[in-house]
């Protein structure tokens, strides 16, 4: 477990805690960074690479958190937020969004829709671990 | 004609001459003050005297027909309403003024209204591709994601932490393919504004190809003389039939495919489509759009080097687009003067008086067709009746456009609602007559015709047009659908205008928009 892990949450030494982490994203270089940064703070991880795939992986198991790309084939990012947020069994996973666009209108309809952040690309590594972190130590 | 300050060209002829004004009364046998009025723009010149002067100062009556002076006029009139100059309230008499006085001011501010309304138009045209060009939205995302896939395994190694030697080589294979993704972004940006660079004028490229086809008087003998040798090696002896150019387009290697409603790949244009060395038609498309159709593309396959002289001969024709839709233009030009070979089609128009529905059937044409081919009728020698021509949409929208020297015709938009054209569109296939003056005193006679939109299959919409020739009242005796009416000077004519803003008909129940010409007249 990282320093950065342990501060965040407020840990003792030895203690582990697991995350759980749904990534919606079907740029897969970018989810393949994502899932090495999210394992090395010791989260588990899972992804999907289109919007339906990733509601299907919700209701299989409702992550712990879920970082939720805009722009998905399929089913869009908002599309997939506002399908959660209509979904009883699903309502209370935090949702991060990112965006490769990081226009003000996309935080609005993020916002709108009940995000819980919103991230945009090309973010920092630390950011994305801060983000997730904090979304999941609520759990 | 009291709108146009013609004064100037007489003070000047009369000058060079050497001639005072008295001479000048003398000899035409008015009074002084009569020279001294018209030379100050305050009378009118009729015809008659228009004639006198031009003979006593021994210059071209075309001269002093003030032309140049009407367009500068009207030009000068519309910058009036430029939002820039609203406040200064500009007056259509300080037009006529300035005109009168200092003509190559008046052409410098024109120039200069007319740069900046292009440079307008291309920073909207720019904007508009900034904003929602496909290309650069995807340029955009895709930089972003390979950066950000960069981005965040270079900060893993910077951090230093362990990485495996399987995840190691993982992320240097992702870098060195996000790397080349970038690269590939960056060039087609590059490749992009490189592009836009040349977007140059094509925002104004349909007025370019106007004004090209307008100052060739919509004549080009070349063309005529090339599709004539076209038609000679057909072996036709007169117009073609149909069979006739299915065998030559055929002899130019191309084939013809009937398809059934439906078929026609998405880019098609309404009922034909033309790919590879097929030319396809859908099945219900009229015979004359088949002939036209074809007739095109013989005349791609066989002249396609005398239009591109014609082309490179305009030297207004500034941007590809211009020189693209001018092409277009020229290619149905000649496809026109082969199924309606001059001479014989000249000889027809006079015999039968413009009747275009039996022109329609001697030459197996639209009436489209046949008016747009009226206007083509400037040979020296041969020369018709000058028609200016237009086409309406449903909407009201000019989508053809050809104007007479007097008789302008709006570049964008609607024209005068009280122009025949728009009743037309009331009472499709009604032919309607108008006998119209405009507010400078010009008689038109106008002769308009809405069709209906072609037979198509069920959830296909297909346009409907009105039609509008117009010519000036007194050739209008050479049409035989003048006859019964009477267009004499003295006969009653309907009063429009040319659109409202130009229109100096304050009480017209028609006016839409608030004229020009009342803030400076005021």
């Amino acid at each position: 477990m990282s320093r950065l892990t342990r501060k965040l949450c407020g840990e003792t030494e030895g203690e582990t805690v697991s995350i759980s982490v749904l990534i919606a994203e079907d740029e897969l270089n970018i989810a393949e960074s994502l899932r090495f940064i999210l394992e090395r703070e010791n989260c588990q991880v899972r992804h999907a690479a289109d919007g339906e795939k990733a509601l299907q992986e919700a209701r299989t198991k409702a992550p712990d958190v879920m970082i939720l790309d805009v722009m998905l084939p399929s089913l869009n990012g908002f599309d997939v937020l506002k399908t959660i947020r209509a979904d009883e069994s699903l309502r209370q996973i935090p949702v991060l969004i990112l965006t490769a666009k990081g226009q003000s209108q996309d935080r609005q309809t993020a916002d709108d829709l009940g995000a819980d952040a919103f991230v945009t690309k090309p973010f920092a590594n630390a950011d994305i671990v801060s983000e997730v972190l904090r979304l999941g130590s609520g759990k | 004609m009291p709108d146009t300050p013609i004064g100037h060209l007489v003070r000047n002829a009369r000058q060079k001459n050497g001639m005072t004004q008295t001479a000048l009364a003398s000899a035409m046998g008015v009074s002084v003050s009569y020279i001294n009025l018209v030379e100050h723009d305050r009378r009118r010149l009729s015809r008659e005297r228009l004639l006198d002067i031009s003979n006593i100062l021994g210059i071209d009556s075309d001269t002093l027909d003030g032309e140049s002076e009407r367009e500068l006029l009207l030009e000068l009139e519309q910058l009036t309403s430029d939002p820039a100059v609203a406040s200064l309230a500009l007056d259509r008499g300080e037009c006529r003024n300035l005109i009168s006085q200092h003509k190559s001011w008046a052409e410098a501010l024109v120039a200069f209204h007319r740069a900046g309304q292009r440079d307008q138009g291309l920073i909207a045209a720019f904007s508009d591709r900034l904003n929602h060009d496909p290309m650069l939205n995807d340029s955009i995302h895709e930089m972003l994601n390979a950066s950000t896939a960069i981005r965040s395994i270079a900060t893993i190694y910077d951090e230093g932490g362990e990485v495996s030697t399987e995840q190691r080589e993982r992320f240097d294979d992702i870098l060195s393919i996000e790397a080349a993704r970038l690269a590939d972004v960056a060039q087609s940006l590059a490749g992009f504004f490189d592009r836009t660079d040349r977007l140059g004028t094509a925002v104004t490229a349909p007025e370019e190809v106007d004004d090209f086809l307008f100052e060739r008087r919509n004549y080009f003998e070349r063309i005529e003389i090339a599709m004539d040798e076209v038609l000679q090696s057909m072996g036709t002896g007169g117009p073609p039939t149909t069979d006739d150019l299915k065998r030559k387009l055929s002899n130019c290697g191309i084939h013809l495919k009937r398809l059934p409603i439906g078929d026609l790949p998405n880019n098609a244009q309404r009922f034909t489509h033309f790919e590879g060395k097929t030319l396809s038609l859908v099945e219900g498309v009229s015979r004359q759009t088949e002939r036209f159709e074809i007739a095109r593309l013989i005349a791609e396959a066989t002249i396609s080097d005398v239009i591109e002289t014609e082309i490179a001969r305009g030297d207004g024709l500034t941007s590809n687009d211009a020189r693209a839709r001018t092409r277009r233009a020229l290619f149905a030009y000649a496809a026109a003067a082969l199924l309606m070979p001059y001479a014989e089609f000249h000889a027809s128009v006079e015999e039968l008086r413009y009747d275009i529905d039996a022109l329609a059937m001697i030459f197996d044409a639209s009436p489209e067709q046949i008016c747009h081919r009226f206007t083509n009728l400037r040979r020296p020698g041969f020369e018709g009746v000058p028609f200016a021509f237009l086409r309406a949409n449903a909407a009201g929208y000019l989508t053809k456009r050809f104007p007479l020297p007097r008789l302008p015709i709006p570049r964008f938009g609607g024209a005068c609602p009280l122009w025949a054209v728009y009743g037309a569109m009331q009472t499709p296939d009604v032919r309607h007559r108008q006998l119209a003056e405009f507010p400078n005193g010009d008689r038109f006679f106008i002769l308009a015709r809405a069709t209906r939109p072609a037979a198509s299959g069920f959830g296909q919409t297909q346009p409907s047009y009105a039609l509008m020739l117009a010519c000036d009242a007194l050739n209008a005796d050479r049409l035989v659908y003048s006859e019964g009416l009477d267009l004499s000077s003295a006969a009653k004519a309907e009063l429009v205008g040319p659109t409202c803003l130009l229109c100096p008909r304050e009480n017209c129940s028609h006016r839409q928009e608030r004229s020009v010409r009342t803030r400076g007249d005021v």
